[in-house]
């Protein structure tokens, strides 16, 4: 569905993010630079309308994602709230609304410091999150289409680097 | 023969060197595109230098008869080398294809001198840009010149061939695999130009000639060279005969999902993401339509989710029996039925009607773990959608 191509926003360019097969390893990356851990459930509990959230704590991410849609569109709900702290919107230490007992024992309702959802995109941060999660998942399809073609030896990919337009290569 | 054939080698040639040179930003420091770049355009001047009419317009203007020979022989005996450079780059690592590249080259630069030297000790006088090789085959001269520049252009295109055919083999790329045959092809064709200029030089010594062979020289010539020039531009030709497709395809997606995700904009007005700030900074991509049809994707999904609350259960049975009746199964039941939800669970939405007994979406036993494929799924469910609202429509694609 996406375009692979070398350019890409500045946004990207500045996070300087590894390269991933999937939008849930970019957890570990989350988890490198924070020093927190990022736990990702499903949970079909209130998610609100847009279906995923974050709960922050002192220690973690508990990001929560509705399982009844579809893969794809659970992936890009949990780029959604990956994006939130990767833009570090976690660190705005804004009062977090009550926590639904469904996820519990997942998450101690007394131990969240505040809540990022997925809500109306007239707010900066869920504009730029879900922005964010949309770019982040155009490079995980980047990633997957560049990696379709079956890897040759060198002299393979020296040969397919030459006669390959670095135009056609990089659509 | 050889005034028909050259315009139509040099076109192909200038078109190939068209599409090598649109990746010129990109590939600076790439010695190896760089060697293929020349070999096209040494190839262009080769058929240009031949044709009888530059031919003559060369001598006037040099002021030399047939100085075209050795111009055009030099540009054939430069592409070998050049030739053998792309082939150095892809077999060995680049610190001793460098090395490699300096001895194509050095063994190029002998020949064209030694070709030089031979021409000018040749003086030939008499201007015969059809047939020059059949009317001085018999001067000693000439049959030294005809031997060393046939020898570099026999080994040349013999070992090219059987590279090329074995590179081939080993390919994972089926568009390359058939590139590389092609000029493996093209390089043995044109073996038999090699074949009956060496028979000139034969011929000559016993006294005879070889003027009915002189139409089959060139057709092997400039075949085998067409055919090698084409298949270096096959992996190219073929990822962008895909690329077209696939945005093809993704337009005609952008389409089909319109009047889906329109639905549930009327309703859910607030799926929309509208692009803005500086995040926004690369308009070309967000304007692409790549980015336009993930974003459709994502805000159907959303939609979906806005309005589950909604989804009835007798509504489903019933969908579903009726659609079971109409001899669908399957993906296409699935998506038929979650069509039939869609437009249920917006007018209830619309209505703040909230059903007796609740259910979900029959799409999600569509498998759908790519985002490709939830692409394909909801297209499915968006065909679906349509075909009720316009009834009286054949399924044609709408925006």
């Amino acid at each position: 569905m996406w375009s692979s191509r070398r350019q890409q926003p500045e946004i990207l360019a500045q996070l300087k993010l590894p390269q991933v097969a999937s939008i849930r390893d970019l957890r570990h990356e989350e988890t490198r630079r924070t020093g927190r851990a990022v736990h990702i459930e499903a949970a079909e509990t209130v998610l609100g309308r847009r279906c995923g959230v974050c709960y922050v704590t002192e220690n973690a991410f508990y990001i929560f994602y509705d399982p009844r849609t579809s893969r794809a569109h659970q992936d890009h709900v949990i780029g959604h709230e990956i994006a939130h702290v990767l833009l570090g919107h976690h660190e705005a230490r804004r009062p977090s609304e009550a926590v639904p007992q469904g996820f519990a024992p997942l998450l101690d309702p007394a131990l969240v410091e505040m809540m990022l959802a997925r809500s109306s995109y007239e707010e900066a941060e869920e504009h730029d999150a879900e922005l964010l999660a949309s770019y982040l998942y155009g490079r995980v399809i980047e990633h997957r289409l560049r990696n379709a073609s079956p890897p040759g030896d060198d002299t393979q990919e020296r040969i397919a680097h030459t006669l390959l337009s670095r135009r056609e290569a990089e659509r | 023969m050889k005034d028909i054939l050259h315009p139509i080698s040099l076109t192909v040639a200038l078109i190939g060197l068209a599409c090598l040179l649109r990746d010129l930003p990109a590939r600076r420091r790439d010695t190896a595109w760089a060697a293929l770049v020349a070999v096209y355009l040494l190839s262009a001047l080769s058929f240009l230098f031949s044709i009888s009419s530059m031919w003559r317009a060369i001598d006037e203007a040099l002021g030399a008869r047939n100085l075209a020979v050795p111009l055009a022989m030099s540009c054939v005996v430069a592409l070998l080398a050049g030739q053998q450079i792309v082939l150095s780059y892809w077999s060995s690592p680049a610190d001793r294809a460098r090395r490699m590249s300096w001895y194509w080259l050095g063994a190029g630069a002998v020949v064209v001198a030694a070709l030089f030297v031979l021409f000018f000790l040749l003086t030939p006088a008499v201007q015969r840009p059809t047939d020059f090789t059949l009317y001085y085959a018999h001067d000693h001269v000439y049959a030294a010149y005809l031997t060393v520049y046939i020898s570099a252009y026999t080994l040349a295109e013999g070992y090219l061939s059987v590279a090329s055919w074995r590179l081939a083999g080993r390919s994972p790329r089926a568009a390359v695999r058939v590139g590389l045959r092609t000029v493996a092809v093209g390089a043995a064709v044109t073996l038999g130009y090699s074949a009956v200029r060496i028979g000139n030089v034969i011929a000559a010594a016993m006294g005879t000639s070889l003027t009915g062979w002189e139409d089959f020289a060139w057709i092997s010539g400039d075949l085998g060279t067409i055919l090698t020039l084409v298949g270096w531009l096959i992996p190219t030709l073929t990822a962008q005969a895909r690329n077209t497709s696939y945005r093809w395809g993704l337009r005609r997606a952008h389409r089909q999902l319109h009047p889906l995700w329109l639905a549930f904009y009327h309703v859910v007005p607030e799926i929309a993401l509208t692009p803005s700030g500086s995040m926004a900074d690369d308009r070309s991509l967000i304007q692409g339509i790549p980015f336009k049809v993930y974003r459709r994707v994502v805000e159907i999904r959303d939609g979906q989710t806005a309005v589950r609350p909604y989804l009835d259960h007798d509504t489903r049975q019933a969908s579903e029996q009726r659609h079971r009746a109409a001899g669908l199964s399957g993906d296409e039941l699935h998506a038929a039925v979650t069509a039939d939800q869609i437009r249920a669970a917006l007018a209830a939405h619309t209505q703040g009607t909230p059903p007796a007994r609740p259910t979900d979406f029959a799409d999600q036993n569509m498998e759908s773990r790519h985002p490709i494929e939830d692409l394909d799924a909801l297209r499915a469910i968006a065909r679906h959608f349509a075909r009720h609202d316009h009834p009286e429509l054949p399924e044609t694609v709408r925006t």
